[in-house]
């Protein structure tokens, strides 16, 4: 089993990442508050590592991987890709950047233009970043394809003409063409069948073994993350509230949240209700989050403390951080 | 004792400009009172027709549905759209999945309440709002006055969806149709739902017909599953037997696909997707993807037969009869001819 | 090499085509006004070469024949300068049909790339573009390309870019609001990581797939706009004398209208056919590209 080898330096960097979406309201649209999507994130992603991203809706994850991919724009904090801070680029810079950064999203049928053909969806990255011929472009999309286990004839037609787990496949090999060394996978199963999403699955692991690719996955299918991720980080409001080894996450969270998060999954196995935990109330709002640590309005384990601190990531005694207060020693 | 609720012969069909194409094809199934039922199915297997197909909302054309659909000795098909009307609500009531386009976002919580209790008649404004807040408070919404007075957009997800389980109770209803109620919603807040509909099977004694895409859902909340396939059901026995020795190969997909341990090497290997002509696949809708496949597989549609206690399945590996003899697999049963 | 690539390509569109076509073929009403706007096109093509009568077109006739009623000779009979209406109203299809296509052409030329920047772009540039916008759709758009036309001076040119200026907002709104949703696809997000640049964005990916309720409503318009520039000729500010441009001749009846009944009527059953077939077209088309209007 390969797990990743630690470089010297991660392949992405996120320092302190704070993205906000100003809100504008009144006559002169003045900016009233802000919409603090992801706020203060520090992450590192090794080369050759799956880092799956779980969090429920408003967590931010979604933002952050926009932030990443440089399609949202950052408010404070770094972004560094090999080092470089790409958030700052602008131009050729930019471009070149995005050669290394590709992803895969989750509609298999409307991330593909419904209009273009599948020689022109895979690849509109060779068109835009190279300057390669018509006939050439048709063999390197043709070798791209194979690679994703299409068959070559699937060049000169439509992607209504292809089921959801063959679009995705379409999808990965649009993310593969200009061979980037990260990719970001954003619910790449959740729209497709249960047996197309093994297969996906399988594909994109024997993927990252032949090219020596690092993912960031996200996905609220907590099985798919358990089958793919080497890492795990955990959001919450904005705020990544636990960190590490997937296997030890899983067998053992730390953060209540995370605790809650597992605990909520139907297991088929376990009939009935009880073995479920739902959690009180509603997720606070982005905009005036709570004060002292975000999740103590719905926290099982909260006490004074809470309310009034935030807690910092600290490490544990087994490697992985975690911001809660009870973990700490 | 006839059942509470069943279907027979359930055909649904849709007309097309490259014709007729069957969406649902049920033989039969059946709740007993105050049970709840499970179907299960992934996108396309028509699984969203049937609640639509049972409260007859289906346009005639396109659509056209043959069969017969039996609620407490009513036959529901037979019935014309005013009797259909008076059924819909008092008798069966829906569920459905994305509470933000189920409510009407002009008006508050309590005017749309209230206007379902006072639609179906025999009580007083006074009554009704009363009846309005009781029902609030049997989905576990704290502080229903509060709730009653708020517009749908200045509630959660999960309030929403609770009021819309309220509004389908408020006039009584003993079946209620749930068709994926879950499905837009954040993990930890469909805890909280699959716990309310347990609470109010006990509390209440309602029948359930619970739509799902996982068996995770179901396992939850029903006590018996159907796994639909292709507009067919393929499997169905009590969530016991079915999730503890499932028969159909597709039912191990649905359960045990994305294996539960890291890296755990997939047990059956998955062929390779032939067939991207999206047109129909005779025989078993699962033939291109299954890796216990006969040679009867491809030829005609298996039919249900029983292996044991209430178990029954849909599969060419569980004929009997002929050299038709299954490739062997982990999952040997020896089916009984029924 | 690259001539097999371009054909391998096209076979696919040319079958979505084919689709396409037959789809819209279904309805009987719109089968025939095809095929009525089929022959019309061809009328306006060869026009010149079957016309009985061809110096009647334009120029001299004999004033001893004039406002004879209808015969074989004559089969819509002939004018007040004795010129043969059958010749001048099989050209004025020519003129009527080019150049409502001209103005369509020249509105959507404008108003659409406008649309789709104002769409994607947002901010301030869709609030510049949105509000010139309104200043001309606050106009009633005959009353305008009158004006435009009047300052412009009386002539069919002037005529086409009077009713284009007053045509081109309608198509800038409809863009603008289907790049607004299409700004949202995940397609668009992922040719935004792959870092196409903007305005390739707005070619390749959000015109393609608004441009169909465009060319419904284009289709719609242009009946309207063969009806615009017949009026404007008709009160003498768009095509002059002696073009035979239908709006033209039947102001020019006006006059006789009561002892020449044929002089009035076939240039006017020409603009009402012309109007209605391309109505019935652009409806057919709405229910091709709208499947949720669609009659089983």
């Amino acid at each position: 089993m390969q797990s990743a080898q630690p470089m010297s330096e991660p392949l992405l960097l996120l320092d302190d990442l704070k993205v906000y979406f100003p809100i504008k309201s009144g006559l002169l649209s003045r900016v009233t508050g802000h919409v603090k999507a992801v706020d203060g994130v520090d992450l590192a992603v090794n080369r050759g590592e799956v880092l799956g991203l779980v969090g429920e809706s408003g967590c931010g994850k979604t933002t952050l991987i926009n932030g990443v991919l440089l399609l949202e724009e950052i408010t404070s904090g770094r972004v560094l890709f090999e080092g470089t801070d790409v958030s700052k680029l602008r131009g050729k810079g930019l471009s070149n950047v995005r050669r290394d950064v590709q992803a895969v999203f989750q509609d298999p049928f409307w991330s593909l233009d419904p209009r273009y053909l599948i020689r022109d969806i895979v690849g509109e990255p060779l068109k835009v970043h190279t300057s390669i011929g018509a006939g050439e472009l048709v063999n390197k999309v043709e070798e791209l394809l194979e690679m994703v286990g299409m068959p070559k004839d699937a060049v000169y037609r439509y992607p209504h003409e292809f089921s959801g787990g063959m679009r995705q496949r379409i999808a990965i090999a649009r993310a593969l063409a200009l061979r980037p060394k990260l990719i970001i996978l954003d619910e790449p199963t959740s729209a497709i069948d249960v047996v197309s999403q093994v297969q996906i699955l399988m594909l994109l692991n024997d993927l990252k073994d032949q090219l020596g690719l690092t993912y960031i996955l996200i996905s609220h299918d907590l099985a798919v993350v358990n089958y793919m991720a080497d890492k795990i980080a955990v959001m919450y409001l904005g705020k990544v509230v636990e960190h590490g080894d997937a296997e030890q996450v899983f067998a053992s969270p730390a953060h209540p949240y995370t605790k809650a998060l597992f605990a909520a999954i139907p297991d088929p196995e376990s009939e009935g209700v009880e073995h479920l935990v739902s959690l009180e109330g509603n997720v606070p709002s982005a905009i005036n989050p709570p004060a002292g640590c975000r999740f103590h309005t719905r926290c099982p384990e909260a006490f004074e403390r809470c309310s009034v601190e935030e807690p910092q990531l600290t490490a544990l005694a087994d490697g992985r951080i975690a911001a809660c207060f009870r973990l700490e020693s | 004792m006839a059942p509470y609720f069943s279907v027979e012969q359930l055909k649904v069909s849709f007309s097309t400009y490259f014709g007729r194409k069957e969406v649902l094809d049920l033989d039969s199934l059946s709740i007993d009172k105050g049970r709840s039922y499970g179907l299960v199915g992934e996108s396309g297997s028509g699984k969203s027709v049937l609640g639509l197909a049972i409260l007859n909302l289906l346009a005639s054309p396109p659509a056209d549905v043959t069969g017969d659909i039996v609620l407490d000795g009513q036959h529901l098909l037979s019935l014309t759209q005013d009797e259909m009307r008076a059924v819909r609500g008092r008798n069966i009531s829906m569920i459905f999945q994305d509470p933000m386009s189920t409510l009407n976002p002009v008006f508050t919580v309590g005017d749309q309440l209230m206007r379902v209790i006072l639609n179906k008649g025999g009580v007083s404004k006074g009554a009704a709002r009363k009846i309005a807040r009781e029902t609030i408070e049997l989905v576990e919404l704290p502080d229903p006055d509060n709730i009653l007075s708020k517009y749908p957009h200045q509630l959660s997800g999960g309030q929403r969806q609770r009021v819309i389980i309220a509004m389908a109770l408020s006039c009584g209803a003993d079946f209620l149709i749930a068709d994926e109620p879950t499905r837009n919603l954040d993990v930890t807040i469909q805890a909280g739902i699959l716990k309310l509909l347990a609470n109010l099977r006990q509390e209440l004694g309602v029948t359930i017909l619970f739509i799902a895409n996982n068996l995770g859902l179901v396992s939850a909340v029903c006590d018996h599953v159907g796994i639909l396939l292709d507009g067919r059901i393929v499997e169905t026995g009590s969530v016991r037997e079915v999730v503890r020795h499932p028969a159909h190969p597709y039912t191990t997909m649905l359960l045990r696909a994305i294996p539960r341990h890291r890296r755990e090497a997939i047990e059956a290997e998955i062929p390779r997707d032939d067939a991207y002509e999206l047109g129909d696949i005779p025989g078993c809708g699962f033939v291109s993807r299954c890796a216990d496949r006969v040679e009867a597989c491809k030829q005609g549609r298996p039919s249900l037969r029983l292996i044991e206690g209430t178990h029954f399945v849909a599969c060419g590996k569980h004929w009997r009869g002929g050299d038709e003899d299954a490739v062997g697999t982990a999952h040997e049963r020896t089916a009984t001819p029924a | 090499m690259i001539s097999r690539v371009s054909v391998e390509a096209l076979r696919p569109r040319w079958r979505e085509f084919r689709l396409r076509f037959h789809l819209l073929n279904r309805n009987l009403l719109v089968r025939i006004a095809l095929i009525i706007i089929a022959v019309e096109i061809v009328i306006a093509v060869v026009a010149p070469y079957i016309a009985p009568h061809r110096d009647s077109i334009y120029g001299i006739a004999d004033p001893a024949l004039k406002l004879l009623p209808p015969s074989w000779t004559y089969p819509f009979g002939t004018d007040e300068l004795g010129r043969d209406i059958f010749s001048r109203v099989l050209y004025g299809t020519r003129i009527s049909l080019g150049a409502g296509t001209v103005t369509v052409a020249l509105s959507l030329l404008i108003g659409v790339p406008l649309g789709a920047i104002a769409g994607y772009r947002a901010g301030v540039i869709d609030d510049v573009i949105m509000r010139i916008t309104d200043v001309f759709l606050s106009f009633p758009s005959l009353l305008m390309a009158i004006v435009i036309a009047a300052f412009l001076g009386p002539s069919l040119r002037n005529a086409i870019i009077a009713c284009a200026i007053s045509w081109w907002p309608w198509y800038t709104r409809i863009i603008r609001g289907s790049a607004i949703s299409l700004r949202e696809r995940q397609f668009v997000r992922a040719a935004h990581a792959i870092g196409t640049p903007g305005p390739k964005i707005v070619a390749g990916h959000i015109l393609p797939n608004c441009i169909g309720p465009v060319i419904v409503q284009a289709s719609l318009d242009f009946g309207s706009v063969v009806l615009i520039l017949s009026a404007l000729s008709f009160l003498g500010l768009g095509a002059q004398a002696p073009t035979p441009e239908w709006g033209l001749m039947i102001n020019t009846s006006r006059n006789y209208f009561l002892t020449a009944w044929w002089y009035i009527i076939f240039p006017g059953l020409g603009i009402v056919i012309t109007v209605l077939v391309f109505n019935l077209l652009g409806d057919g088309l709405r229910e091709v590209l709208d499947p949720r209007t669609r009659k089983y």
